[in-house]
């Protein structure tokens, strides 16, 4: 092990190398190309031919056909047009409780590392008892207190909250139940980057100069720990966005009429036998965005893992 | 070595499959009916309140039950009769009827049950079928400890009375409920609450308990000592399914693992009458029964008249009927079903959209402008999420008013609406089956008891059903309750929606499998295999 390894990596010709790896890996391109659909849909779903909220009880339940691509659901709603909004809720949802998720990941893994000692112990206990509870029962059991309690009539400082969790139908509550339940995985990969980070050679050097800790964290350790906090996004967002249709499924997720893919698959389920297609679609929508970001997050992670990236090195 | 494990495993396939092919003949030559009921929570029948009546309507027999023309058809009782007095009820009981271990079903029976119901220990919900009763009310809430001057006495080893507090021409249909049984006196006291297990129970109808699993079956044989016509099918067998009991009734039926549904899934209705087979197989029933729109009449604007009538008049009931039954459900335009004494669709409210923008501007919201955001709020269950967003298309296409949706699970809206007794609302979605078909069980149980919080206060109201339910004379109390409907039809406090309609399925080689009464029970004692 060389002095050299020791410096922190560098990331010139980022740009180059993200794009060649790209174009040498037809899985991630093909789960590009669908997240970039997806996008579309979300951001310009209000472009689309019907309108996501529109009902017709004279055509509900009708399948795939050229006026409705992917067929109507129960109210004669246009199953493109509320895949599209559903993509927008999902995504939404996904993107907002990853940035809570993961900044309290961070800051929670960097405290305990860097801290270390008595604080570092109980926040990794209060942590693992945190793993030690099933997610998605936590998320149930966190969605239904604040569903109980913003979704009833609430007075005193909860009222603008309870005011704003009835406009946005639900999802408020949904986001900040998957913020306040997924930073835990990442706040414990943090820590240890962190661990390993702190004693590195130029992190003492800058103690030794007499940096603050808030410089030392802020000029060394964070930037450092960004790939493992991408890779960590890699993961939060697809079971963000699986916790969501998980919720909205067992009814504590996003109420009527908005469409998000975990209560379209929810009313799916129920007319799988007559009318296949409300399920379908939306379970496709669902399967394969995971999919894609799955292919996505492995290729991040062999880019910026430089273990994986040196021994791809050494191979070509 | 392989071998041998492939013969053992083979070995054991088939000691299983011989274990297994006997329920499986059994049903295939049709000695057992089969079918799928949800986990009941009671089995007692003073305690079950429930779906669980219709699994216990097979074991237990009230006195009598009411025929189509309301007519009482008797059962366990030999004889019915109220003393000029109007309040005296003296019930001779049929001797021929004995428990299923062939011992007597005695008046003191009848009289413990009863009382057990009233009895505040055992907090029956099935308590206010009897609250016409002298005292009983009293005794209920614990104002009263002695049970003796409750007025259910028995007069001899085979006869019982029933006094009413006042004139109370409304307790005949009581007298027909399929809550109010008997249970086997001595049983209940040696045995307490187990008494209910298979190995104790005693019943007086056409089955007995045979084994219980919770959560998983039921299984009932005829009881050789029932006193009524033998049942032509001697075993019933009930699988126990959890969530959604319509889904999985069909998924059952479709794979030919039970002979009869109690209802279909909304969205596969449509497909089954669509089906040259299954279409013939649906048995629909209309059921005396509303669901409805009401609003918080404590609470601007909802205690408006004007914006409840604007509300009403622009409601699409097709389109609601449609999207949820389709078209199986009835419109209904009155909260009392018109087969209800007292009912009569003339007194629907009447009016163009263009009248309820009017009436909207008139309330002080031209163009629905100045009307606060609102929240429609409705269980999860029976496709009222559908319904809620129609109604908030509806609303905000015709009217420009916005409204959110707050679904909840079903328990927790059944422990929402309580808690409305106090706590203020905007609109929920609800709906009332008819116990009885009286129209007390209207007016009275539903619109004044207002278990469904409406909260909805009239003075003329108040006096006309309280006159209507001590009048004895049929005509005049009918008379006195069709004016009681106009008054609650013109203040529209809830805004009828649509009758349910029960779609029944039943295989082909069943037959005699028929609706009974107001709560459309089944009487599998009654049916036969072809």
């Amino acid at each position: 092990m060389s002095v050299l390894d020791l410096a922190p990596p560098r990331d010139a010709g980022m740009v180059t190398r993200l794009w060649r790896f790209i174009r040498h890996n037809p899985a991630l391109s093909l789960a590009l190309a669908f997240l970039l659909l997806v996008l579309a849909l979300a951001l310009f779903s209000s472009f689309l031919p019907h309108d996501a909220y529109r009902q017709n009880v004279l055509v509900r339940n009708s399948g795939p056909s050229l006026k409705y691509w992917l067929g109507t659901d129960a109210l004669g709603r246009d199953m493109v047009a509320r895949l599209a909004v559903g993509a927008r809720v999902s995504l939404t949802v996904a993107v907002a409780s990853t940035i809570i998720a993961v900044a309290i990941g961070v800051l929670v893994g960097t405290i305990a590392a860097y801290a270390g000692g008595f604080i570092d112990n109980a926040i990794m206990r209060f942590v693992d008892s945190m793993y030690a509870f099933p997610d998605t029962l936590f998320a149930i059991l966190f969605a239904a207190l604040i569903k109980g309690q913003l979704g009833g009539d609430a007075s005193g400082w909860m009222a603008p909250l309870a005011e704003a969790y009835r406009l946005s139908g639900g999802l408020l509550g949904v986001l900040l139940t998957l913020g306040l339940t997924g930073w835990v995985t990442t706040s414990r990969l943090v820590r240890a980057q962190v661990l390993s980070l702190k004693h590195a050679e130029y992190v003492l050097a800058c103690r030794l100069a007499g940096a603050s800790h808030w410089f030392i964290i802020r000029k060394h350790l964070l930037p450092n720990t960004l790939p493992v906090i991408l890779i960590a996004v890699t993961f939060v967002v697809p079971n963000a966005i699986l916790l969501e249709a998980g919720l909205s499924f067992i009814g504590v997720g996003i109420d009527p009429p908005t469409p998000s893919w975990g209560t379209m698959i929810a009313s799916g389920a129920q007319s799988i036998q007559s009318y296949p297609h409300l399920l379908v679609f939306p379970a496709l929508a669902i399967g394969l965005t995971l999919l894609a970001l799955n292919v996505v997050g492995d290729a991040l992670r062999d880019l910026l893992d430089p273990a994986v990236s040196a021994s791809r090195g050494a191979a070509t | 070595m392989l071998k041998s494990h492939v013969l053992k495993a083979f070995a054991v396939a088939a000691l299983f499959t011989t274990a297994l092919a006997g329920p499986v003949d059994a049903a295939s030559d049709k000695s057992a009916f089969r079918m799928i009921v949800g986990e009941p929570r009671y089995m007692d029948p003073n305690l079950a309140a429930d779906f669980a009546i219709y699994v216990n309507a097979q074991l237990f027999q009230p006195l009598a039950r009411t025929d189509k023309d309301g007519n009482l058809v008797l059962l366990q009782a030999k004889s019915i009769e109220l003393a000029p007095d109007g309040r005296t009820w003296k019930i001779a009981l049929n001797p021929d009827y004995k428990w299923s271990n062939g011992q007597p079903v005695t008046a003191a029976d009848w009289v413990y049950s009863w009382k057990r119901i009233l009895d505040p220990k055992t907090g029956s919900e099935t308590a206010s079928f009897l609250s016409d009763v002298e005292n009983a009310m009293d005794y209920n809430k614990g104002t009263l400890t002695d049970a003796e001057k409750v007025g259910i006495k028995a007069t001899g080893e085979y006869t019982f009375e029933v006094v009413t507090a006042l004139p109370a021409p409304q307790f005949r249909a009581k007298l027909a409920l399929p809550y109010l049984t008997p249970v086997p006196k001595a049983v209940v006291e040696e045995f307490g609450e187990k008494w209910v297990a298979p190995e104790h129970m005693l019943s007086n109808g056409p089955y007995k308990l045979v084994s219980r699993v919770n959560d998983q079956s039921i299984v009932m044989e005829a009881n050789p000592h029932y006193g009524g016509q033998k049942p032509a099918i001697p075993r019933i067998e009930m699988t126990i399914a959890s969530g959604d009991q319509c889904t999985a009734q069909l998924r059952a039926y479709e794979a030919d693992e039970i002979d009869f549904t109690t209802c279909v899934p909304s969205q596969d209705i449509a497909r089954i009458r669509g089906d040259a087979d299954l279409g013939k197989q649906l048995d629909p029933f209309a059921l005396a029964a509303t669901e409805w729109v009401q609003f918080d009449m404590r609470q601007a604007p909802w205690n408006d008249k004007r914006v409840r009538h604007a509300l009403a008049l622009v409601i699409d009931r097709q389109a609601i009927v449609t999207a949820v039954s389709d078209g199986t459900n009835r419109i209904a335009t009155t909260i009392v079903p018109e087969s209800i004494p007292g009912s009569n669709t003339a007194d629907a409210l009447k009016g163009s959209i263009e009248d309820a923008k009017k009436l909207l501007a008139d309330a002080g919201f031209p163009d629905g402008k100045g009307l606060p955001q609102f929240t429609i709020s409705t269980t999860s269950t029976r496709e009222r999420p559908l319904i809620a967003q129609l109604l908030q298309q509806m609303w905000a296409d015709n009217l420009g008013i916005q409204a959110n949706i707050n679904v909840l699970e079903a328990n927790a809206f059944r422990a929402w609406v309580q808690t409305r007794k106090t706590e203020k609302y905007d609109i929920m979605i609800n709906g009332w089956w008819s116990d009885y078909a009286d129209p007390a069980n209207w007016f009275g149980d539903l619109v004044t008891a207002d278990p469904r919080q409406n909260h909805f206060t009239n003075e003329a109201f108040a006096e006309i059903v309280k006159k209507a339910d001590a009048e004895t004379d049929p005509a005049k109390r009918a008379e006195l309750y069709r004016q009681a409907n106009k008054i609650l039809e013109e203040e529209q406090p809830m805004t009828a929606l649509q009758n349910p309609t029960d779609l029944w399925m039943v295989k082909p080689d069943v037959q005699g499998l028929a609706h009974e009464g107001v709560l459309n029970m089944y009487h599998i004692g009654e049916a036969a295999f072809k």
